[in-house]
């Protein structure tokens, strides 16, 4: 049975619901799952610049276009990481001073901090929430954002490990 | 105490008889000798049930705010809403130095029979009713416990947390007695997208405290309230404290001191550290 892929929405039964046909989750090696929340007018257009130019990248990453980094709602990363299979999260936009509205990186840094100082607190590695700044033009830094955080939560291991071993399904 | 409670009485008296408020909130005798509840007192001949003493914990701000607050209530046209005199604990000031500065009503909007215990509030009362000790014991100990939480790893926290929120039953007290939440629909009820299950799952507990947590970071002024309720006794007062801490740190704002001041989440600097993002 072929499992759902990208971000798993509504993943929770039917990935389970799968195991008996997925191999084992040891022969394969894992792969963690990375959601990514860019901003339309630099972090899109750097990571679709990466894709432009054939820059190879992790495939572990899962992006999300939104018009803005400040439209970047913290309960969007909750969510994220609260669905079983994700393991970490990456907010990107503008540099500071080149934002398209001028100003709403600035917050989303702010916000994004106190995020993950709080997910921090609760027990969350603070590596699972990463914020960069990736312009239009940076291509490849978009490419080497995504392989650093994908070691670094390589490194930490699945978020929900026993999820992770029930689905078995990381393409 | 006792004091408190006479000048209150006189106060309330006064503001009434002279009609400069409409009514007063303020506390009375609860149903059982170790309670008391909050009460609001439109006639002058009622004005003897008002008392104050160490049982008279709550944050009476959340009867200003919200949907029905008596200050904001959409139900009410503006031009008919009462005028509040309201006997404010510190924290209260403190709250209501909050709410001001998220523009729910104006200082003018409001009398303030205040009882101070010397903490540093933007709102002074327009009436000093009382002096009392400042609960520094409680706040010590919430310091210390975040202190020691702090000290463990990550994977020790996470499993405390999760054991702790694995209680919550949703009743959703916390947000009821938090007068920081007055959003007329919370994101709780929300269901299209519905962004946390209602259930009393463990992670949709964990959504629920995080994102209750999150709304209130640069606003919360360790009132206690929620902690209080909690029927299932959850510290969270931990985790507000923690973040209070940390948006000191790293903003260098604390709620509640500066009425002109905008809160830490609305606002920026363009310098802000940026030591986290790539």
């Amino acid at each position: 049975m072929v499992a759902t892929v990208g971000l798993e929405v509504r993943s929770g039964v039917e990935s389970r619901t799968s195991t008996e046909a997925a191999p084992p989750v040891q022969a394969q090696e894992w792969k963690p799952k990375i959601v990514a929340f860019l901003c339309n007018w630099c972090s899109y257009a750097g990571a679709d610049l990466a894709g432009g130019s054939r820059t190879k990248y992790p495939a572990n990453v899962r992006i999300i276009r939104l018009p803005c980094s400040a439209r970047i709602d913290p309960k969007l990363v909750l969510k994220s990481l609260e669905k079983e299979g994700v393991d970490g999260v990456i907010v990107s936009g503008c540099h500071p001073g080149d934002c398209h509205y001028t100003e709403g990186n600035y917050y989303a840094r702010r916000r994004m901090l106190m995020f993950r100082r709080l997910m921090e607190f609760l027990g969350i590695d603070g590596k699972r929430v990463q914020m960069s700044w990736v312009s239009a033009s940076e291509g490849a830094k978009w490419a080497d954002v995504v392989a650093q955080v994908t070691e670094e939560i390589k490194a930490l291991g699945p978020l929900h490990p026993q999820e992770t071993a029930n689905a078995a399904d990381h393409q | 105490m006792q004091q408190i409670t006479s000048r209150i009485q006189e106060e309330a008296r006064r503001l009434l008889s002279e009609d400069l408020v409409d009514m007063v909130i303020g506390y009375e005798e609860g149903w059982d000798p170790s309670t008391t509840t909050p009460c609001v007192v439109r006639d002058e001949a009622q004005v003897s049930r008002l008392i104050f003493d160490e049982r008279c914990v709550y944050n009476l701000a959340r009867y200003l705010v919200g949907r029905e607050g008596y200050l904001t209530s959409r139900f009410v046209p503006a031009d008919k809403r009462p005028r509040v005199a309201l006997v404010a604990r510190p924290a209260t000031l403190r709250t209501v130095s909050v709410l001001i500065q998220e523009h729910q009503f104006g200082r003018e909007d409001l009398v303030i029979l205040g009882i101070v215990d010397g903490t540093a509030s933007a709102v002074k009362p327009d009436v000093e009713v009382g002096q009392i000790e400042p609960d520094d014991a409680r706040r010590e100990e919430t310091r210390a416990r975040v202190g020691e939480l702090a000290q463990m790893s990550a994977s020790e926290r996470w499993a405390f947390w999760r054991e702790e929120f694995s209680k919550c039953i949703r009743c959703y007290a916390c947000r009821q007695v938090c007068p920081f939440c007055y959003c007329e629909e919370c994101i709780a009820e929300e269901n299209r997208p519905q962004w946390i299950g209602r259930s009393p799952l463990p992670r949709n507990n964990i959504s629920w405290n995080a994102i209750r947590a999150f709304h209130l970071v640069g606003r919360c002024v360790d009132c206690g309230e929620c902690e209080r309720v909690c029927p299932v006794d959850i510290p969270l007062s931990l985790i507000n404290v923690k973040m209070v801490e940390e948006v000191a740190a790293v903003f260098d704002y604390v709620a509640g001191v500066d009425v002109e001041a905008a809160p830490a989440l609305a606002t920026f600097q363009v310098d802000d550290t940026d030591d986290f993002v790539r």
